[in-house]
């Protein structure tokens, strides 16, 4: 049974009241994350007016909405008002949004419990949330590894029994790298499904909000109350299928696609795991087939000129001007915005903001950025093609397990290509889950990846689920109980 | 060696919507400064343009007047630069698809003034110097222009102004 | 290969200030992955144009005017501007 429906049904049946659900949680948060460093602002009060507004329901005895009741977490992206929103950036500390991003107003509006803001890489910039003004978030299953990033405090959040779900957002990898590192489920929308109005844009062609939970089933739950057509935001489509409806249907028959190039450079363990888990699916009755994937390499590159370009653009409007941080000290107007800008960003995203400067600057912009964008079109349709023949594609989520804090920042380089698996999902704007699959020698979580067509979200989480069911445990306990581990 | 006088035009007018191209704050003239401003046109962080469509069909209406073709594709590109009086350190603008183009203007002479493009694109904010400082009203932000780009067909100061007043 | 000289044009464009410590390893940094994006040039495009990621199209809202929001809260994260205006002093000395 899912978290989510588990928890509900404590509430509904007044096993234990909402409020008190939700101190537990206070009360795991105030043990773990001084060493965790999951969360960058805790949302203590407006938990608890939220928990007393359902209890009153139940005592009423009204039905709860999906999300009703729900502790959960949302990464420091998601514009909440009069809440501090930092995008863990010096840029943005001490900023409060005066209007809600679109997925909070709609889980404000269920009433799920808000514990807080979580750590993330500086404007999601990053993989392993080290490039956050507040430092970086330990993986629950061991500190002496990263949780991962950019949405590392959302998947460290779920991880450790601080959230029963995570919010994040999902650019080239943020939601299933990170739950990949800590074992739990991680899941990014077709684009355009859920709303990115609020969320502060890193690549706008490239984000979606994502989900982290404990299980397929929760982030299947979530995607449905989230996944409503927006008309704040232009490429906003919605969906109108059920996934939860639909977790459940066979998969008999299901055509998993998997190309060979998705493994190599893989960790040997990690393949391991992943092939262990597609004799899963061919026992279920599933049926294996081999493609191609010739122009892999060139995603990254593809990817990272697009990403820098636009995050270029979209952190423009960080001056000092009308909001967040500004210099103290600035002998005229534009030295103001330079050295606003200088001292107001990390060093990642500095340099990201001059790639992607360099690639849109006259001269350059027909070789780098416009040329990026056609192969995309080329990339998008070579999937179209795959998706003719398979269902769904499974993949390794990232090459490597998590790390060791410090481990990451050595080569740039060496850090973009940990994306390998992840990246083309978002230039294609499809639909891709990562769903633990097993352990490596040092027992740190290893995932897989299932991707799907766009618009099929409901395959991909019915894949996942019925891969869990055949594998997982559930744990249906309450947080903090000590069969977690 | 003797001069020949040859212009081009690039005006920008502003289009007599109720609303902004971006966002549904009002274009009303006047008003105190950043009160006709929301989190869009302010360009806070997270925040999406949703597109005006009275402001496609003046632009058409625009284009039609003056004989131009009309794009059956048209998009919105940014023109980035950090400058006070633009928020998002981008003008949203029409780059290589502007709604119209190829049309013509003809003058009372008889001579046909070329017309390059018809593009839409958004007003900055007002800025305002006093003693060295700068003072920001962001209420024109996000009005709606459309900008009317002639090709190098003026020859005199007389045609220029009778151009304009066409 | 970039050289330092189109860094620091690439600084300016972008409004950001680079102290002379950190032009070095910009730089360098900088030419590793501009060599590596270089890749695509190698890549064939099939003549393939991508305007949109999803093909929604017309997303248009009507001419309707809402009412704008109160002048407290555009300048809430400005201490409340000076007059109902931003400012920009010309110089400051921290």
């Amino acid at each position: 049974m899912s978290r989510i429906k588990y928890i509900q049904k404590l509430l509904e049946t007044k096993e234990i009241s909402c409020v008190e659900l939700t101190e537990k949680y206070l009360s795991s948060i105030e043990k773990q994350n001084s060493i965790l460093n999951a969360y960058v602002n805790v949302t203590e009060t407006e938990a608890l007016n939220t928990a007393r507004i359902v209890d009153k329901k139940i005592a009423q005895g009204q039905k709860l909405m999906p999300l009703e009741g729900i502790p959960m977490s949302l990464k420091d992206n998601i514009s909440t008002k009069d809440i501090e929103t930092t995008c863990c950036s010096k840029i943005l500390q001490g900023y409060y949004p005066i209007f809600d991003a679109t997925v909070w107003e709609i889980l404000k509006k269920q009433n799920s419990v808000l514990l807080g803001k979580t750590n993330m890489d500086e404007f999601a910039m990053g993989s392993s949330c080290e490039t956050s003004c507040f430092g970086a978030t330990l993986n629950p299953v061991n500190t002496e590894y990263v949780a991962g990033g950019s949405s590392g405090g959302a998947a460290a959040s779920v991880g450790a029994d601080m959230a029963a779900f995570g919010l994040g957002s999902d650019t080239g990898g943020s939601i299933r790298q990170p739950a990949a590192f800590c074992g739990l489920a991680g899941f990014k929308p077709t684009y355009g499904t859920v709303s990115r109005y609020g969320v502060v844009a890193y690549a706008s062609s490239l984000d979606q909000v994502g989900f982290i939970a404990d299980s397929v089933e929760d982030a299947s739950i979530v995607y449905d109350s989230l996944s409503a057509y927006d008309p704040k935001d232009s490429t906003s489509v919605g969906s109108k299928i059920s996934t939860e409806d639909k977790l459940n249907s066979s998969i008999k028959g299901l055509k998993i696609g998997i190309a060979d190039e998705f493994f190599e450079g893989i960790q040997d363990d990690i393949k391991k795991s992943v092939n262990a888990a597609i004799k899963v699916y061919e026992e279920s009755g599933a049926e294996i087939i081999h493609f191609e994937m010739p122009k892999l390499k060139t995603i990254l590159p593809v990817y990272f000129i697009i990403s820098c370009a636009e995050a270029s653009s979209n952190l423009g409007r960080f001056d000092g001007i009308r909001y967040g941080y500004r210099t103290n000290s600035y002998k005229d107007v534009n030295e103001m915005i330079c050295k606003t800008r200088s001292e107001g960003f990390g060093k990642e995203v500095k340099r990201r903001i001059m790639l992607g400067t360099y690639v849109l600057s006259s001269g350059y912009y027909d070789a780098y950025y416009k040329k990026a964008q056609n192969l995309r079109g080329s990339i998008i349709r070579d999937f179209k093609k795959i998706f003719e023949k398979c269902d769904v594609i499974l993949t390794p989520s990232v090459p490597v397990t998590a790390f060791k804090k410090g481990e990451a920042l050595r080569d740039p380089i060496e850090t973009y290509m940990m994306d390998i698996c992840t990246v083309p999902v978002n230039i294609a704007g499809l639909p891709a889950i990562s769903v633990p699959c097993g352990f490596d020698k040092n027992n740190m979580p290893i995932g897989m990846q299932i991707i799907g067509n766009s618009f099929e979200d409901y395959k991909v989480l019915n894949a996942a689920h019925q891969y869990e069911k055949q594998t997982r445990r559930y744990e249906t306990m309450l947080p903090l109980s000590d069969s977690r581990r | 060696m003797d001069y020949e006088l040859v212009v081009g035009l690039e005006t920008h007018i502003e289009l007599s919507t109720k609303t902004k191209i971006f966002c549904q704050c009002t274009t009303e003239f006047g008003g105190a400064p950043n009160t006709h401003c929301c989190p869009i046109c302010m360009g806070m962080p997270g925040t999406l343009p949703k597109l005006n469509k009275r402001v496609v069909e003046y632009a058409v209406k625009a284009g039609l007047a003056t004989n131009c073709k009309i794009r059956n594709v048209s998009k919105m590109d940014r023109k980035n630069y950090v400058y006070p009086d633009l928020p998002k350190a981008y003008q949203i603008s029409q780059f290589d698809k502007p709604i119209c183009y190829e049309g013509f203007i003809r003058l009372s002479s008889g001579k046909s003034i070329n017309i390059n493009r018809i593009h839409i694109e958004e007003d900055a904010g007002k800025l305002v110097h006093e003693r060295g400082d700068t003072y920001i009203d962001y209420n024109r932000g996000g009005v709606p222009l459309i900008e009317i780009v002639t090709e190098p067909d003026l020859r005199s100061i007389e045609e220029v102004v009778e151009e304009t007043q066409d | 290969m970039i050289s330092k000289e189109e860094v620091l044009k690439i600084a300016k464009l972008a409004k950001l200030s680079v102290e002379d410590e950190e032009i070095e390893q910009l730089t360098s940094d900088m030419s590793g992955i501009i060599e590596y994006a270089d890749a695509i040039n190698a890549a064939e495009d099939e003549a393939a144009e991508f305007d949109n990621i999803n093909s929604v199209v017309n997303a248009f809202s009507e001419d309707i005017v809402l009412e704008s929001y109160e002048r407290d809260e555009i300048l809430m994260n400005r201490e409340g501007g000076e007059n109902g205006y931003f400012v920009i002093r010309k110089s400051l000395r921290g």
